[in-house]
């Protein structure tokens, strides 16, 4: 037995109280009344921080409650008579959801002929070197400063290893290292967490781009294979670019638009 | 006759036990063992009374196709071999991509074959049944208000559509001749001697004849598929799970077994009945056996003209062939990378060609029931989205397939 469940060992030894569940109701009944009251009473940063905590709380409340609503509104309209034209047997389907299911319809080839090289964030703010690279000095008297340490997010692919140390000039720090995103596609709004492939290319410099620096607006690739996606000739379309567009070095994640 | 002949030449001879597809032993004969399956043709025909000699068959050795009996076995065993005749006629195969005709506003959501091969009929979800030749568009009938979901000939002449708001429409050459009402979309339309009998979702099938309705036969749950049998005999596969046998209007039997709704029905001769299901098996009704091996629904199956095999497509991308008079499990065709939707045979029962959400068509050897023979013939790649319908042309090898690209593609060898 682990050694703090000793309340548990003992309600299973000797039981409970008699009046147990009557006070447990009661206290959670007064727990709304208790915080209130502190809600009320407290000021300054312990007031901040409360608040902030409540915020979240509410927060994911109002989105379980979202979900749960939506549960039974798709339950309600089992023939929803204004959607697309499907054939009848595939009429009347739970399992198959067919809103997350991608496909390559007409419109959507139409809007990659028309802007095949308009992307999200058409311009972006150069990055200077100084401030992509950190200086690191190196030597016994810390004289030598060839070594260059880069700031931003980089993405480095699995079968990458190092230089030896002496002749490594840029290091790529583990800690802003990233493997995935979080990869919306514009026309379902829906948002899926993919793996990242390769870093294509970086808006601000080509040096960038082959050391996998991700900043706001480079163009990533990245693996879409499990949504479904199939070419004309039928087989499944493995890789996908998609733009970046919030500023991974700052946020710690890398949000990303899928290029359809 | 063929003793002597190999005693004369003093060679190797084998002797060979010939059993026909459904297990009858023919007759044993000793062949030499540089016989070809020509020469096992002679010996077929000599053995069979009937008087057509020129009768061709394929030989089986363990399921895998033979050419001759070189290096299958020795003289001390007897080799089982499965002789199956061949149809008379042969088709080619589609593989080009002959006509690509655009019109509809919406997905195609089924195309039909008139039963004269001449015209086809596609069903849009723009609420038109177009008809098409070879050459271009024919005809539009307009008049359904919503999605149109299945079409039915019934002669060259008259066909019949149903749609998703649950009316049925026939049509002639000229007009539409006949509307009726279902409560709900219709699932299935089925020309049979008594009339046109039509499925909706609201769980009933009604038979109309002349523009009357002559019976409403119901099930508890949507009713899915519907096939005409023999003997005026109606058949219907529901959602709640039970495949329903009707005759002159009045329940006859009620088959019980599936798990989950059951998709699709097929039937060859007077009981050689099939049905898929939503829990992944096939019942085959005449042995009452439950086929398995799909791991996802099974969407369509379709028995090839011939009768011997009959095909299984499911959403878990694989075909399955299956004989059609035991049941067993033949070969499976694997090759699609997303659900199949449909699966259709040639006429003479060699090929078969499926639809599949990958948004190809592919065509596959039907006759070939080695293990290895599992890819594509050919990929009739060309559409731009999931191809829901297909068809092939009855005496013919044109092949008609619908997607959800609104257009309609018509296959050509």
């Amino acid at each position: 037995m682990p050694q703090h469940e000793y309340i548990e060992q003992h309600r299973k030894r000797h039981g409970e109280r008699l009046d147990a569940p009557e006070r447990k109701r009661k206290k959670e009944a007064r727990e709304v009344h208790r915080r209130a009251t502190f809600a009320r009473k407290v000021h300054g940063l312990r007031a901040k921080l409360h608040n902030k905590k409540r915020f979240k709380e509410k927060a994911t409340m109002r989105k379980t409650i979202a979900m749960h609503e939506e549960k039974e509104a798709r339950a309600r309209n089992d023939d929803g008579a204004n959607d697309g034209a499907v054939p009848a047997y595939l009429l009347d389907r739970e399992g198959v959801n067919r809103a997350k299911i991608l496909s390559n319809s007409i419109k959507q080839k139409r809007a990659e002929k028309a802007g095949k090289w308009s992307v999200p964030i058409p311009k972006v703010k150069p990055v200077a070197d100084d401030e992509m690279f950190r200086v690191q000095t190196t030597g016994k008297r810390k004289k030598k400063s060839w070594k260059r340490v880069v700031t931003k997010v980089t993405f480095v692919d699995e079968n990458f290893t190092r230089k030896p140390p002496k002749y490594e000039r840029f290091i790529r720090p583990s800690g802003l290292r990233m493997k995935k995103a979080h990869v919306t596609h514009p026309e379902l709004k829906a948002t899926f967490h993919l793996d990242i492939i390769g870093v294509k290319k970086n808006p601000s410099s080509s040096m960038y781009t082959s050391l996998g620096v991700v900043t706001k607006g480079t163009i990533i690739e990245v693996n879409v294979s499990e949504l479904g996606l199939v070419t004309t000739s039928g087989r499944v379309v493995w890789g996908k670019y998609a733009q970046v567009t919030n500023n991974p070095e700052l946020d710690g994640c890398i949000n990303a638009v899928l290029l359809v | 006759m063929e003793d002597d002949v190999a005693k004369k030449r003093k060679k190797r001879s084998i002797r060979v036990e010939l059993v026909s597809v459904s297990g009858e032993t023919l007759g044993v004969v000793d062949v030499p063992e540089t016989a070809s399956s020509r020469d096992l043709e002679k010996v077929v025909n000599s053995l069979k009374d009937d008087d057509d000699d020129a009768q061709k068959y394929a030989f089986y050795f363990e399921h895998a196709r033979i050419e001759s009996l070189a290096s299958l076995g020795s003289e001390e065993e007897t080799l089982k071999i499965t002789y199956e005749a061949l149809g008379v006629f042969r088709v080619r195969r589609a593989t080009r991509c002959g006509a690509t005709m655009p019109g509809h506003t919406d997905a195609i959501l089924q195309v039909k074959y008139s039963p004269d091969a001449k015209v086809v009929a596609s069903a849009g979800g723009d609420g038109t049944v177009r008809l098409w030749d070879a050459t271009g568009p024919r005809r539009t009938c307009a008049g359904h208000r919503h999605h149109v979901l299945c079409v039915a000939w019934r002669d060259p002449e008259v066909f019949a559509s149903g749609d998703r708001g649950g009316e049925v429409r026939v049509w002639n050459t000229l007009e539409c001749l006949h509307v009726h009402k279902h409560s709900k979309w219709v699932t299935a339309l089925a020309w049979g001697p008594e009339g046109l009998a039509s499925s909706s979702k609201d769980g009933t099938i009604k038979i109309w004849r002349n523009g009357r309705m002559v019976a409403s036969l119901s099930h508890s749950d949507a009713v899915e598929a519907i096939v005409w049998g023999e003997e005026n005999k109606l058949y219907s596969g529901s959602r709640d799970r039970t495949v329903k046998v009707w005759a002159e209007g009045r329940l006859q039997s009620t088959l019980t077994g599936h798990a989950h709704r059951i998709n699709c029905l097929a039937i060859h001769g007077a009981d050689r009945l099939v049905s898929g299901s939503d829990d992944a098996t096939i019942f085959f009704w005449h042995t009452k056996a439950r086929l398995t091996g799909h791991q996802q629904a099974v969407i369509a199956v379709a028995f090839a003209p011939d009768g011997r095999k009959f095909a299984s497509a499911s959403f878990d991308k694989k075909i399955k062939l299956w004989n059609g008079v035991t049941g067993a499990f033949l070969t499976t065709l694997s090759g699609h990378v997303a659900a199949v939707y449909g699966v259709v045979w040639s006429p003479d029962s060699r090929f078969l060609a499926s639809a599949s959400k990958d948004s190809t068509v592919k065509v596959w050897a039907g006759d070939d029931m080695t293990k290895t023979a599992t890819k594509a013939l050919d990929t009739l790649a060309g559409h731009l989205d999931e191809v829901f319908a297909i068809d092939w042309a009855p005496a013919g090898a044109h092949i008609a397939s619908g997607s959800k690209d609104r257009t309609l593609k018509l296959w050509f060898p």
